[in-house]
């Protein structure tokens, strides 16, 4: 009998390689209109080869569905930095200050409404044993939270960034369904602020030798602060990943990606997922058997789209 | 027809149901006992049959499509082979797959073609259709684009107003004729430097002026300058890296980097270099306007020598974009236009000149 609820990740470096290599050929020989489905492709081989509980993930979105939402996200794109550009490009000077207000105010309202659609989409097209992920996130309290935590960080220089991180974290691991699955994250902003102060003070203390445990901190306390409920049930998730092997993982990494000039990336993002799902620790008594289909699907692509293109990433 | 033990999804729940599995032409056959011990057959018909259907290794997962979702997980060698045959009778591989499953040489042509293609346009056409571009382009775009960028450059500023009316009015003062309207503007700076803007903008560095003994080297830099603008050389290499980058960005797939180029643009402006070919021509352009006003070609001639003395390093040819001044003196003296219609004196321009070096 194989250890129970073992995250396991399969992918291999070169068999990676050859799909981002054919992504980006047919991306170039399209003029980038391949894009959408070469991320399907992307998305499809990491989840296929995320195994748990002996079962594989599938992602079961499609080139097709992204390209919609990769159209209307470049419209709304497009719209957004051709009017800023327009107007700069006038000849009128006073239009700058305001057109600059309305750029940065527009990006701020759709950066949520990218995380929110990739979210919702993401997850909708995820499933494990057929149980399909959702996500019940409300796009209002999303942008509520991402305008006011924006604020507060801009007025108090960044230090509400830390309670903001953890607040986002929060709002959407919480709404995160895996069947009758629930998710919550229990962090807080002054732990995470102690976390980042100390990581920083001994990093500089042991001229940076620390810097690998402060990132496998800040990567543990992700982990570990996430629970899982199911029914009456509460489970805690743990990482064994050690600053140890986070240094070796790294260094690793380094020279994979500096000696191939870059051509080594896929094999160490391969290895850096390997690494860290191998280190995740789902108690045994976590029963999948008692997972049911709770969600349904969710088909529209333009916050999967735009938060690519904003270059946003989540989770 | 053969059976294969496998594990059967609901798509209700993640309860493993231990099951068997074979294979038809028409159907895929599921049969298994419920919670109460009864025998249940399900029937899959191909059409709705997820046409992804995975093998790793020697598991296979075969998915329903359609609600509820359903699946089937068989660890057999028999299986994963015998699901493989018909498939590939009934479905088409992606794109990706076909392409992964090249044999090494065409892919290798494959992607030199690429490369060399990439090279092409790079090379050859990205520079071809920036001249052209630049050729068409409306004078008063020229402009509107030339402001923009003195507007993100000038925050960097420190005019000096007064030597900015003199040279304007110098430039005024040698009646040169072009489509284009020159505004120079002299900013407060301790290297000795000078560029040109699309459109007619001209930003002179103080230093450069400091280093000048007379003022028919005043106006050889105007000339040079206006060369620039006037041969549209900056505007086509503005073209010219906008076309590279975009295709180094769609390359990389990185869409999102082309909005920061104009912006970022504006700063490299100030370290332009034009290539040999391009500095070579404005050099000539300038001699032959000297020429027709009868203003001393050798105004190029003691501008080189004065920033020559100023570069401590003699840089060669070759490593840098300007040619050696050595050179460019030599070009400049033997070309037939050097001071071909005489030398006549300007008192006009003496005057502001000396007005110029009282300040």
């Amino acid at each position: 009998m194989e250890p129970q609820n073992k995250i396991v990740f399969l992918g291999s470096g070169g068999d990676y390689f050859l799909l981002l290599l054919g992504n980006m050929v047919l991306t170039f020989l399209t003029l980038g209109f391949y894009y959408p489905w070469a991320r399907a492709n992307q998305l499809r081989y990491l989840y296929q080869n995320t195994e748990f509980d002996s079962s594989r993930f599938s992602f079961h979105g499609t080139g097709r569905e992204m390209f919609i939402g990769f159209i209307k996200a470049m419209g709304i794109l497009i719209v957004l930095y051709g009017g800023y550009m327009a107007a700069l490009l006038s000849k009128n000077p006073a239009m700058n200050l305001p057109a600059t207000l309305v750029f940065v105010m527009g990006l701020l309202f759709l950066i949520p409404l990218a995380l929110h659609g990739r979210m919702r989409y993401r997850l909708s097209r995820t499933s494990w044993r057929g149980i399909l992920f959702g996500y019940r996130g409300q796009l209002g309290t999303l942008l509520r939270k991402f305008l006011a935590g924006s604020f507060l960080s801009i007025i108090t220089f960044g230090i509400y960034g830390f309670w903001f991180t953890i607040d986002l974290r929060k709002y959407i691991l919480n709404n995160i369904r895996m069947g009758n699955v629930r998710f919550s994250y229990h962090g807080t902003g002054t732990e995470y602020l102690l976390l980042n102060l100390k990581g920083l003070f001994l990093s500089f203390l042991t001229l940076g030798i620390y810097f690998f445990w402060y990132q496998k901190e800040l990567l543990n306390y992700y982990i570990e602060k996430t629970q899982i409920h199911q029914d009456e049930n509460t489970y805690s998730i743990r990482s064994a990943l050690t600053g140890a092997d986070f240094l070796k993982l790294m260094l690793v990494n380094f020279f994979l990606i500096i000696f191939t000039l870059g051509l080594g990336m896929p094999w160490a993002q391969i290895r850096t997922l390997r690494v860290i799902f191998e280190k995740i620790q789902i108690p045994a008594d976590f029963n999948t058997a008692q997972i049911r289909q709770t969600e349904t699907e969710y088909t529209d692509a333009t916050g999967e789209d735009l938060a690519n293109l904003l270059d946003i990433g989540a989770i | 027809m053969q059976a294969f033990p496998c594990t059967y999804y609901d798509g209700q729940s993640a309860q493993p149901h231990a099951a068997e599995v074979s294979l038809a032409s028409d159907k895929i056959t599921i049969s298994l006992k419920d919670a109460d011990g009864n025998s249940r057959i399900i029937y899959w018909y191909w059409e709705h049959v997820r046409s992804e259907a995975f093998l790793y290794g020697d598991v296979a997962v075969v998915k329903y499509n359609g609600f509820p979702f359903q699946t089937i997980e068989v660890h057999s060698h028999g299986f994963a082979e015998a699901l493989q045959a018909l498939l590939q009778q009934k479905g088409k591989p992606n794109l990706i797959n076909r392409f992964l499953h090249l044999s090494p040489l065409p892919l290798m042509v494959l992607l030199a073609t690429l490369a060399g293609l990439v090279a092409l346009v790079y090379f050859l056409f990205i520079p071809f259709a920036a001249v052209r571009l630049a050729e068409r382009l409306p004078v008063s775009y020229e402009e509107r684009l030339g402001n923009s960028l003195y507007q993100s450059l000038s925050a960097g500023f420190k005019v000096d107003q007064h030597k900015t009316v003199l040279v304007n009015e110098f430039f005024c003062r040698m009646q040169v004729t072009t489509p284009y309207a020159v505004q120079i503007t002299v900013v407060r700076e301790d290297v000795a430097n000078a560029f040109a803007l699309p459109g007619g903008r001209i930003v002179v560095y103080d230093e450069i002026l400091r280093e000048m003994k007379n003022y028919d080297e005043l106006a050889a830099l105007l000339s040079h300058e206006l060369a620039h603008v006037q041969l549209k050389h900056t505007t086509k290499s503005i073209f010219r890296s906008m076309g590279s980058y975009f295709l180094i960005s769609v390359l990389l797939g990185d869409v999102n980097g082309i909005s920061a180029l104009v912006v970022q643009h504006a700063n490299s402006l100030k370290n332009l270099q034009y290539s040999r070919r391009l500095e070579k021509e404005a050099d000539l352009f300038g001699l032959k306007l000297l020429a027709r006003r009868q203003i001393d070609g050798n105004g190029f001639v003691r501008l080189f020598e004065s920033l020559k003395k100023q570069k401590d390093i003699p840089v060669s040819e070759w490593l840098s974009s300007h040619p050696d001044l050595d050179n460019r003196i030599s070009y400049l003296v033997k070309d037939p236009s050097f001071n071909s219609q005489g030398v006549s004196a300007h008192p006009a321009l003496q005057e502001i000149w000396v007005q110029l070096q009282q300040h």
